[in-house]
Formats: C-alpha cells, sequence, structure tokens
C-alpha cells in the first residue's frame, strides 16, 4: 500500500506565470559544454605554471 | 556549429579557425547533445512523454544552445500540462537563438490569447491550492478542487496524479485506475501512474479475494461441538433450495410469463392490427369510392359520346337515306314517263320516308304516287288474274299480292289472290285472304264469292 503522506511530499507548487519571469532569470546558464572548456582552461594553465 | 570561443563556424578540424581553439571536446559534447535530442525525439514520437523529458533535458544540458532540444522540451511540458515550464524553455530558446527560431511561434500562441493565460494562470493557483488542502489532511476540499482544476486543464499530469492518490486515500481504487488511464493516454509511461496504477489492481486483487474468501469460509465452516454446547433442534421450516424447486420455478416463471403476454401484451397487440386493417379497410373503401365515382364519371362521358356517335350515325344513315329516295324517285320518275307503272310503283314504294325531304321533291313524289300504284295494282291484278286462269298459282300469287298492297281497294285483285291460294293448296293464306275480302266488301258479289274459300 502507498504511504500517502510520502507520496504527497513528492508534490511540488507548479509555476505560475507571474513566476516564471524569476525562474528564467535563476536559470544556470551553464551546461557541459561551458564546463568541460572551464576545466580544459584551468588544466592549461595549470600545466603552463 | 559554431566556435564556443568566438562564434565563428567550425570546420571539420578539432580546432578553430578564428581563434584557434581546441573544439575537439566541444564537438563531441555537442554531438552527445544532439543524440540526446534526437532520443528525445524518438519518445516523444510513441508518446513517452516523460522518457522523452528525461532525454531532452539531457540534452540542454550537455549544449545549452541546442534550441532544436529546448523547444521540443517546452513543447513536453507543454502537453503535460506545465505551461509555465514550457513558457520558459520557449523564452530562453529565443534568447539563445533570437532568429529563425520556433519558439517564437509557440510563445506567440500562447500570448495572443490572454483569456486563455488567464485560465491557465487559474488552473495552477487552483492547483496549489488543491495541493495545500491535500497536504493539510482536507482529503474533500482537495478533491473538490482537483476536480476543478482538470476540468479547466484537461492535460494537467500532475493535476491527474494528485487526484488519483486522493482517490486511492478513498479506497476508490476503481475511479483512481480510471484518473490513471487518463494520464497514461497522454504520457504512456508515466511512472507515478505506473506505480499508482499498479497499486490500483493490487487493492482491487485484495478486495476480490476478501469478497470470495468470505463466501467460501462461510460454505465450509464448522464448529465442533464441546459440553458446554446447547443443541437447538432444528426448525421445521425447509429450506426449498434444491434443483426440483428451482425447475418449478422456472416453470411457474414461464406460465406468469405467457399469462402475461397473453393478457396483456396480446390483446394490444390485436388492437394495434386491428385498428391498422380498420385503416386499411377505411382507405380501401375510399380508394373504391373514388373509382367508382371515376367510373360513372367516364360511363357518362362514354354514354354522351355514344349518342354523340349516333347522331352522327344517324345523321350520316339520313343522308344516305335521302340519297336513295332522290335516287329511287328519279327512277320512278323515269319510268312513269316510260309507261312502265309496274317498275315505277316498285322504285316509288321503296322510298320509305319523305321526311326531310325538299319541295321539289315532294311535288314530283306527290305527282307520280298515286298514279303509279293504281295503275301497277291495274296491270298486276291483270296479270295475276290471267295467271290464275291458266293455272300458273305462284305468278298469280306474286302478280296479285303486289297488286293488293299498291291498291288495297281493288276487289277483284283480292278475291283472286285467295282463289289462287286456294288453288294451290294454301288453305290458311286462302282462308285470311278470304276474310279480308268479306270483310273490306261486305255485301259484295266478291264477297259472296269468297265465302267459297273461308276454311271453317
Amino acid at each position: 500500500m502507498l504511504d500517502f503522506d510520502e507520496e504527497i511530499k513528492k508534490f511540488h507548487p507548479s509555476l505560475e506565470v507571474e513566476e516564471a519571469e524569476d525562474a528564467i532569470y535563476k536559470y544556470n546558464s551553464k551546461d557541459m559544454t561551458e564546463v568541460m572548456m572551464e576545466m580544459l582552461e584551468e588544466m592549461k594553465e595549470i600545466e603552463r605554471q | 556549429m559554431r566556435c564556443y570561443k568566438c562564434d565563428k563556424e567550425l570546420s571539420v578540424d578539432d580546432f578553430c579557425a578564428g581563434c584557434g581553439a581546441d573544439v575537439g571536446l566541444f564537438k563531441k559534447i555537442v554531438r552527445m547533445s544532439n543524440a540526446y535530442y534526437n532520443m528525445g525525439l524518438e519518445k516523444v514520437r510513441s508518446r513517452d512523454l516523460s522518457g522523452a523529458a528525461e532525454y531532452l533535458h539531457g540534452s540542454v544540458r550537455l549544449y545549452k544552445k541546442n534550441t532544436d532540444a529546448r523547444n521540443l522540451l517546452g513543447l513536453v511540458y507543454f502537453e503535460m500540462g506545465d505551461v509555465v515550464e514550457a513558457l520558459s524553455e520557449w523564452v530562453i530558446s529565443k534568447n539563445i537563438q533570437p532568429a529563425d527560431n520556433l519558439a517564437d511561434h509557440y510563445i506567440d500562441d500562447i500570448q495572443n490569447n490572454p483569456a486563455h493565460l488567464e485560465v491557465i494562470n487559474q488552473t495552477i493557483k487552483k492547483y496549489n491550492l488543491a495541493l495545500n488542502y491535500a497536504q493539510q489532511g482536507n482529503y474533500d476540499l482537495a478533491l473538490i478542487q482537483i476536480k476543478k482544476v482538470l476540468t479547466l486543464n484537461p492535460k494537467m499530469i500532475k493535476g491527474y496524479q494528485l487526484l488519483a492518490l486522493l482517490q486511492l486515500k478513498h479506497n476508490e481504487f476503481e475511479k483512481a485506475k480510471k484518473t490513471l488511464e487518463k494520464v497514461l493516454k497522454i504520457d504512456s509511461t508515466n511512472p507515478v501512474a505506473i506505480r499508482y496504477s499498479r497499486e490500483a489492481d493490487l487493492e482491487i486483487a485484495k478486495r476480490e479475494e476478501r469478497t470470495s474468501g468470505k463466501k467460501k469460509h462461510k460454505q465450509e465452516e464448522r464448529t465442533s461441538l464441546n459440553g458446554n454446547d446447547v443443541i437447538i433442534p432444528p426448525s421445521k421450516y425447509r429450506d426449498l433450495n434444491n434443483g426440483s424447486v428451482t425447475i418449478i420455478n422456472v416453470v411457474i416463471g414461464i406460465l406468469i410469463g405467457a399469462a402475461v403476454v397473453f393478457f396483456l401484451v396480446t390483446p394490444a397487440r390485436t388492437k394495434s392490427i386491428r385498428e391498422n386493417y380498420n385503416a386499411l379497410v377505411l382507405q380501401y373503401d375510399q380508394d373504391m369510392a373514388k373509382v367508382t365515382a371515376e367510373k360513372e364519371d367516364l360511363q357518362k362521358q362514354l354514354d354522351a359520346l355514344n349518342g354523340q356517335v349516333q347522331e352522327i350515325q344517324g345523321q350520316t344513315s339520313s343522308n344516305a337515306q335521302m340519297q336513295a329516295a332522290y335516287d329511287a324517285l328519279l327512277q320512278a320518275y323515269n319510268l312513269y314517263k316510260s309507261g312502265d307503272y309496274v317498275g315505277g310503283a316498285d322504285k316509288i314504294t321503296a322510298i320509305t320516308s319523305t321526311d326531310g325531304m325538299t319541295e321539289p321533291f315532294m311535288a314530283i313524289y306527290n305527282e307520280i304516287h298515286d298514279t303509279l300504284l293504281r295503275e301497277a295494282a291495274s296491270s298486276l291484278a291483270s296479270s295475276g288474274t290471267a295467271a290464275v286462269n291458266s293455272g300458273d298459282y305462284a305468278t298469280a300469287i306474286a302478280n296479285l299480292s303486289k297488286a293488293v298492297l299498291y291498291d288495297a281497294t281493288n276487289a277483284s285483285a283480292l278475291y283472286n289472290l285467295s282463289k289462287a291460294y286456294y288453288s294451290s293448296g294454301d288453305l290458311t293464306n286462302a282462308s285470311t285472304t278470304a276474310n279480308k275480302v268479306i270483310e273490306l266488301f261486305p255485301g259484295s258479289s266478291w264477297a259472296g264469292y269468297a265465302q267459297n274459300y273461308v276454311t271453317k
């Protein structure tokens, strides 16, 4: 049998239209390519040093 | 594909021709992002929206500028009822790629319908309220709210999920199943819906087992007696639940059914049939009356036409008769002039009617008629008498018959005619003719002579 209380915790409120703007602004714009490139740059920096 | 540093179009080499940056790894990541996008697209096509969302999310996490993946992700969110999440993805996509982007079209579609946007906002607010009620334990209020939400937004998957959960909480397992089926129609592999559906199936199976188990248990239960048990003698009431009684009950049921049909259904049906029949008969009578009237009318017309035909025929006949009369008169006149009075009398006596004749006709007719007849009668009487005397009775009868026809006052001719009949052996005609002589010329010598030929 499902545990109702545990299940209900998994539900989160939906974003309202007014909240969409904030969500967009808070969007983490870094993706994997950027992370990888940053890592490569750091590695190259370390090698130079 | 463009360089992540200088945004120049990349070639097949692993370095950028513009800034010289090492783009080998970058290209691999972008290709992986595209692969995830393709997999996501396949999932969308088979209606596995949850699976598609995972892959597409992975695609944009690898390479955020994959606007195709982002736009598709927005569509998936929109289809699942998460409109704000969808709008967010499209806005981000538009920021990354302002020109030539499908996201423009999607955003315009929503923004150009402010009423619809307001409805979407209201459904989100109501959903959040329903969730709040559920988390606080106000399950009935939560149910009411969530049902309203789903009426406004029938594609809100999380709304259905919450409703199903509340129904499971209320042990309404069949209803929960139906709710979850709606989710699976939108998102065929929605993991929450599948899990809840399995739970509902389990609970339904358990309940059925309990129900059938109770029945078996009742049938099989036997308690053993001990010394403290009180034995109650069975009542004289007998449970008539056996096969023969069932058959009897069935037979009685059939008989009752037959009686119902006979007394209720059949009369109504008979009445209906009778009414139909009466209506048909009435229609037939009306049709027949109409036909009869038409027939009578036609008969009248026919009679009138026949009358006209007869009139025309009469006129035609009359015209022919007139023509014949004219011819006969002309011939009679010619014979009269030539002295053939007998021939002339034959012709003129052929004219049976002088009605409608002209004055000139009548003048000639009247002039020659009496003369012709008188002279013809005289001539015929002479020749007839001579024939009697010579023993030629046939000629005598022919001539004398004509003579008396033309001149009924010729007693001699009539007497000689009776004599000719008598002499020829025709006693009957002789007697009749002799009586005529006696009748027409009483007291005359001819009457005396005629007495000899009267047969008594």
